[in-house]
């Protein structure tokens, strides 16, 4: 079990740092599309959805680290009030919701993202470039994937850390 | 009576209040109702959600507004302008806190996030204003409104989420932002003022050998130049239309490295800080977003807007009885919800109600804009409450912070009160810019 907990770290952390630098392309594209069409008067018909593609990936692929982060924000009014032992219950439940969507989601995207590989489907934004985007469909259920793997370890560090403190207890 | 949409509510507070993540909870919940009502196939809305966060060119300015605010943050920018304006501030009886409030606005005018300005000052200034003997609560609560102008003062991304769920212009209702905000920082700098003009230990101006020369004081004016430029360069090309909002991010992140560079301050481990937050804080938006629009399409889908709207056509007082329960509603989420999540609850349900009654879109969304700012400092869980906790001296507990901040709400509604009855005062630059 213990493996899974590293594996889902280390994914999660190489995931997050990497599509973190996607910021500079993303701020280059824009800058770079801007520029020309304004000072040079030159329409760059990949910009558009190259910038788009980028953001995706950004806000999407780091969907794991910044659960294993804490990053997901939430309202933990009634835990704080709770005894520690009721408190990590609710945790455990919390990211059994988290594991079921993300699992769905995985599901759901697969089929999605299958179908449109099967068609080789291009953009529906109309412009000249029109580039492929079947592939850019993948990125929901690897996505969604990865949150799973990573919900399935924290669940596994919390149950690690309540058998400790228990034993400790004794 | 249609039972599901109330339903629906009731499971996501639930779900809320148990502390689950609200990206989750928010997908969980249409995916449960979508299953029992519609079958698997209904499901696929979240994937819908999803698949239209990605593809909303708008949001794209998210990411990116969000770089510019960490990395100015982090090359010291509230430390240069507050040393400056300290300066100027010398025989002013609560010139500190005044210059407080003036530094959030132009703090809020190069960036989009709160943390970035409640932090900020409350590190710098709120030491100093101890230091000068100011009264507690027009020192804490100065930090507190002034970092939060960020959310009100463009660029902000909750008006670019607002923006992209409600279809509203951002770049009117950035312009819109600039002429509210400055109400309210005009408001607390008069609010300042009167206090310690009634009782003058309150705040006292500084002693004489504190005081700035006035050469002193021209010099320092070179912390705000180059701050001045990228506001203007960035909101300027927004305003006269020749960028979109997103364009607007991308030269302003591009200035804030320039800006880093020019300084002095543009480290490796400095900036990859910062592409981590801003991936953070992209992550948990988008996925949000993703949520939220499975959440209101199922909404939709089952009869729940249909049903509000009966409810709110209902509303003793006609329009203004509607207007009057938005209004509520959205400040009594504000109390508990954090911002980005209540514009994705309220605004696709609420907004086209009051647009439908024959409400203005860019006033009301500016209404919503500066209710979210109140939600920013209102206890229990105004995420700038906590901000400031987390730098305030150790003798300032969360329970002062909550008291002081009370004065400040109420002054915020006051002014949000001006704005509705007179809309003028808060949108005399959008109407300006783009015609009424």
């Amino acid at each position: 079990m213990q493996r899974v907990v590293r594996l889902a770290d280390v994914l999660s952390t190489v995931c997050g740092r990497y599509t973190s630098y996607l910021i500079v392309p993303m701020i280059a594209v824009i800058v770079l599309t801007a520029c020309l069409r304004y000072f040079f008067d030159i329409a760059v018909d990949w910009g558009f959805e190259t910038s788009l593609f980028l953001y995706g990936i950004h806000g999407f692929l780091g969907g794991s680290y910044v659960l294993m982060t804490k990053g997901h924000i939430c309202v933990d009014i009634v835990p704080m009030h709770l005894p520690a032992r009721w408190r990590r219950y609710l945790q455990l439940f919390s990211f059994g919701v988290v594991l079921a969507v993300a699992l769905i989601m995985t599901w759901l995207g697969c089929i999605w993202a299958w179908k449109s590989t099967m068609i080789w489907e291009h953009s529906i934004h109309q412009t000249a470039f029109n580039p492929p985007i079947w592939w850019f469909k993948w990125v929901v259920p690897m996505a969604a994937a990865m949150v799973a793997l990573q919900a399935v370890a924290e669940m596994v560090r919390m149950s690690a850390s309540a058998s400790e403190e228990t034993r400790e207890a004794r | 009576m249609n039972i599901y949409p109330l339903l629906m509510f009731v499971v996501l507070f639930i779900g809320l209040a148990a502390g689950i993540q609200v990206a989750f909870i928010l997908a969980a919940v249409p995916l449960g109702f979508a299953f029992f009502i519609w079958g698997p196939q209904g499901m696929m809305t979240l994937i819908q959600g999803a698949w239209g966060a990605m593809n909303n060119f708008v949001l794209t300015a998210i990411p990116m507004f969000v770089f510019m605010a960490v990395l100015l943050e982090k090359s010291g920018i509230v430390e240069d302008l507050y040393t400056c304006f300290y300066k100027w501030s010398g025989p002013l009886r609560g010139g500190l806190a005044i210059a407080t409030v003036i530094v959030g606005t132009i703090i809020g005018a190069v960036s989009g996030v709160v943390a970035a300005g409640v932090i900020g000052l409350g590190l710098i200034a709120l030491p100093q204003m101890q230091r000068y003997k100011y009264d507690r609560g027009i020192a804490v609560g100065s930090v507190l409104v002034g970092g939060t102008l960020g959310q009100i003062i463009p660029p902000s991304t909750n008006m670019v989420v607002y923006g992209a769920v409600t279809n509203l212009s951002v770049g009117k209702l950035f312009a819109a932002g600039v002429s509210s905000g400055l109400l309210f920082s005009l408001t607390f700098c008069i609010y300042i003022l009167i206090r310690s003009w009634i009782n003058k230990d309150l705040c006292p101006a500084l002693p004489k050998e504190a005081r700035a020369s006035w050469a002193d004081k021209l010099i320092s004016l070179r912390a705000v130049v180059l701050p001045a430029l990228l506001i203007v360069v960035c909101m300027g090309a927004i305003f006269s239309g020749a960028a979109t909002p997103t364009e607007g991010a991308a030269f302003g992140a591009l200035g804030s490295i320039v800006f880093a560079v020019c300084t002095r301050r543009f480290r490796w481990d400095i900036f990859q800080e910062c592409c981590i937050t801003t991936v953070r804080v992209t992550v948990m938006v988008l996925w949000m977003i993703a949520g939220a629009s499975a959440f209101s399409a199922v909404f939709a889908g089952i009869g729940g807007n249909r049903a509000v709207m009966e409810f709110a056509l209902a509303m003793p007082g006609g329009k203004w009885g509607a207007f009057s329960a938005s209004f509520a509603f959205i400040f009594f989420l504000g109390m508990f919800l954090e911002t980005t999540a209540i514009i994705l609850l309220a605004a696709p349900i609420v907004t086209p109600i009051l647009i439908n009654l024959g409400f203005e879109p860019l006033w009301w969304g500016i209404i919503f804009q500066l209710l979210l700012q109140t939600a920013y400092i209102s206890p229990p869980f105004g995420m700038s409450l906590f901000y400031l906790k987390g730098v305030a001296p150790p003798d300032v507990d969360l329970e002062a912070i909550f008291k002081f901040s009370i004065p400040w709400i109420g002054l915020q509604v006051i002014a949000i009160i001006l704005i509705v009855v007179f809309p003028v005062m808060g949108m005399w630059l959008p109407w300006w810019l783009f015609g009424q």
